[in-house]
């Protein structure tokens, strides 16, 4: 009964999984597609992996890590290395002498037998980046895997900052080009099946074949092990779960697919540094991770998407510095903000409202007690009005506040919103396919009380 | 003679000045129901948490079915701080003393006190993980259960330790059958805890009473030969305490378990106990059945208290 319950929910994943493979594989070949939309897609996808790693460890097993930029940078690294082209090495490596390797293993296998070779070989280069970081991981896994929280994350921290340094290092020169760009190396654009491309199809490929694997791993009997140890430590191991062997396992596995995102970013690219690979980078992935909810594989694959699409899209124009074109466009402006702030104000009381709330509690005896924290909020609402008001007014045309880095501080606004008011964030630590069970069991049990 | 389960041996648990537990000595056999009491701040739990290796003793060998699991002797700070007794009897320097004793008298007095000591080179358990896999399960004293897993799932991990499918098959699912049966295994525990009900549903969500029977689900399924239950009844009215003592004497036979615990309600551990042993500001005041141990004058006076003039 069981079993067969099981199969019929993995062919219906399996549908799932193929109709979205056709649908980006159709957005890759149909005319008028915007480019920004498939930057946002592959992006996603391959930012959804490094979320799900990160959430493996941070969410699942309660080890709070911040290492994913380094571990990401060795897999790209060892991608990227093991795949430029023997005839463009020379130019990449143009500051060392006999830099290089002197083979590429794509290139290898992608000419004896043509495409088929080629996506084996990215498979296995893929497959090795993961292994490098996993073999990292498993390293500073001994030391650092004692430490608690906090100290964790400084720890990790600590190390990618260190890998990023020594991969600098000019005497690793030959094989990691020093602080130069790697370029040049097969990327997703050399995949085409006939004349159809398949740029945006092979990240969500490779990512989501990985995220269904941790998908598999979470819920084995290994991942209940993880989760028992993120519930209670002292009970995980009074029952008899190893926590070493156990962490070291978790933040391995994390790392190995941190190690094939770091890959499919550097293919994405089409050309890998090691100054991308900063701390920000962690802490964009951490975003995402609170965003989606700590503890849910869809949580983070959904606000992976989110994440990108503001982030290389929708936001962009916080970046720019604006200046409206005319009077007409101000007044336009200034509604559309107005609309925005009174939509902010009326969800807020709303939902004070529902939870039974009150600006002012008139006490009996005594102060009436009052709401610091809304009346603060609506203060704010207030004076943006009031601003909103005076710049129709005034005669200026430029937009304030917007110029380079903006974006940035809109982000640290959003996830300090976040994790002040909605800690769960998007799916909290549920799944997508769990939000149907919650409503039926919660029906069963209204249904159970009226009778 | 029946068999030894559990035996601790000179077990001296000391936190910097504080001597928690003091040299407390006690054997368990197979089969046996064996409370642990004694005042509030005696030092029970210690002694739990120093059997199912929490902590290391500060001296002291615990041997879990003959082997040892446990045994050290006061070293480093401890060795200046120490302020129990024997220090030196866990120590290889008291070994060699022993073997190279000349004297017939002093020879038969170091023997003697080997044989007590019982040197074994193996210690077998280093975390708390290993002796549980040795079989020794407990629970605890504020309930540890796994908040956001589910009643069944509780158990399921439990199931973890004894495993046979490595992580890759694990994963592919390559394992179905060890799944399966861990699966019905599961059933079985709900079953005789009677939590089949409300196997869907959150450990957190149970009342108390039902919680306290999920931890000792839990600790069963990890197959333990001994059971340490650690106040089982706290927080229970008398109908849910009778029902536990009911509870615990059926484990007992249908599972063919041994049980120590530590328990504040003296009807439970009256009813059902074979022997107790009374701690009292970390030393054993008094050993032996119910009855003695209610005539006892020393636990007596240990739980209402001595006039000083008396």
């Amino acid at each position: 009964m069981i079993k067969k319950n099981d199969h019929k929910k993995a062919w219906i994943a399996l549908m799932i999984a193929v109709a979205v493979l056709v649908l980006v594989g159709a957005l890759d070949n149909l005319p008028h597609v915007p480019s920004m939309l498939l930057t946002v897609l592959q992006k996603g996808a391959i930012y959804a992996l490094v979320a799900v790693s990160m959430n493996l460890l941070n969410g699942f097993t309660g080890l709070f890590s911040l290492g994913q930029a380094g571990f990401m940078l060795l897999g790209a690294y060892t991608y990227a290395v093991l795949t430029v082209p023997v005839e463009r090495q020379a130019s990449v490596y143009q500051r060392y002498e006999e830099g290089g390797l002197g083979f590429s293993v794509t290139q290898s296998l992608g000419n004896s037998m043509g495409q088929f070779g080629l996506l084996l070989g990215v498979v296995i280069c893929l497959i090795l980046a993961g292994c490098v970081a996993g073999f990292f991981a498993w390293l500073i896994g001994l030391p650092v895997l004692k430490l608690k929280s906090d100290y964790l994350a400084i720890a990790t921290l600590g190390f990618a900052e260190i890998i990023r340094a020594v991969v600098q290092y000019e005497k690793l020169g030959p094989v990691t080009n020093g602080s130069n760009l790697l370029y040049g190396f097969t990327g997703f654009t050399d995949f085409h099946l006939g004349s159809l491309k398949l740029t945006t199809v092979m990240p969500f490929l490779f990512s989501g074949l990985c995220i269904f694997v941790v998908v598999l791993l979470i819920n084995s009997t290994y991942g209940r092990a993880f989760k028992a140890i993120r519930d209670d430590e002292v009970a995980a191991e009074a029952m008899g779960i190893n926590l070493a062997k156990h962490k070291r396992m978790s933040f391995i596995i994390s790392s190995f697919f941190a190690g094939i995102s770091g890959a499919l970013l550097a293919m994405f690219q089409a050309s890998v540094q090691a100054v991308a690979f900063k701390a920000a980078m962690t802490y964009e992935i951490l975003l995402i991770v609170v965003i989606g909810g700590i503890g849910s594989i869809t949580g983070s694959a959904i606000a992976s998407f989110l994440f990108v699409g503001c982030s290389e899209w929708g936001l962009r124009f916080l970046d720019n510095e604006t200046t409206l074109k005319n009077f007409d466009a101000k007044v336009k402006f200034a509604v559309i903000f107005g609309v925005l702030i009174a939509a902010v104000v009326a969800f807020g009381l709303l939902s004070m409202k529902r939870k039974g709330e009150k600006l002012i509690t008139r006490a009996a005896q005594g102060r009436p007690a009052v709401r610091w924290g809304a009346v603060l909020g609506l203060a704010v609402a207030a004076i943006a009005l009031l601003w909103d008001v005076w710049f129709v007014i005034s005669p200026r045309l430029k937009l304030p506040l917007l110029r380079s880095g903006f974006r940035m501080v809109v982000f640290s606004v959003v996830i300090m919103i976040m994790v002040l008011f909605f800690r769960e964030g998007i799916m909290g630590d549920k799944e997508l396919w769990d939000l149907g069970k919650k409503k039926r069991s919660a029906k069963a049990k209204a249904g159970v009380g009226n009778e | 003679m029946s068999e030894n389960v559990l035996r601790v041996e000179n077990a001296t648990m000391q936190f910097g000045g504080v001597v928690a537990v003091d040299n407390l000595n006690l054997e368990i056999n197979k089969g046996e129901i064996v409370s642990l009491i004694g005042p509030n701040g005696a030092g029970k739990t210690t002694a739990f948490n120093v059997i199912t290796g929490v902590y290391a003793p500060s001296n002291g060998r615990v041997e879990f079915c003959g082997e040892t699991i446990v045994r050290n002797h006061p070293q480093g700070k401890m060795k200046k701080l120490y302020k129990g007794q024997n220090p030196e009897m866990y120590t290889a320097a008291f070994r060699v003393q022993a073997e190279n004793a000349e004297t017939k008298d002093a020879l038969e007095e170091t023997e003697k006190e080997r044989d007590s000591a019982a040197f074994t080179d193996k210690v077998l358990a280093p975390t708390p993980d290993v002796i549980t896999k040795l079989g020794m399960a407990r629970t605890f004293q504020n309930i540890r259960l796994w908040k956001s897993q589910t009643v069944f799932d509780n158990i399921l991990i439990a199931k973890h330790l004894r495993r046979t499918s490595g992580l890759f098959s694990a994963t592919f699912r390559l394992n179905r059958r060890e799944e399966a049966a861990q699966r019905a295994d599961v059933e079985r525990l709900l079953e005789i805890v009677g939590l089949s009900e409300a196997k869907d549903e959150l450990a957190t969500s149970l009342p108390y009473g039902k919680q306290r029977r999920l931890e000792i689900a839990r600790a069963l399924a990890t197959e333990p030969k001994l059971l340490l239950l650690d106040e089982p009844a706290a927080g229970m009215n008398p109908q849910e305490t009778n029902d536990l003592t009911e509870f615990i004497g059926r484990i007992r036979s249908d599972l063919g378990l041994t049980v120590f615990l530590i328990e504040h309600h003296m009807d439970l551990v009256m009813d059902i106990s074979d022997r107790i042993y009374v701690l009292d500001f970390g030393g054993l005041i008094a050993k032996g059945t119910p009855a003695e141990i209610q005539n006892n004058q020393r636990v007596i006076d240990a739980y209402l208290g001595v006039a000083e003039d008396a």
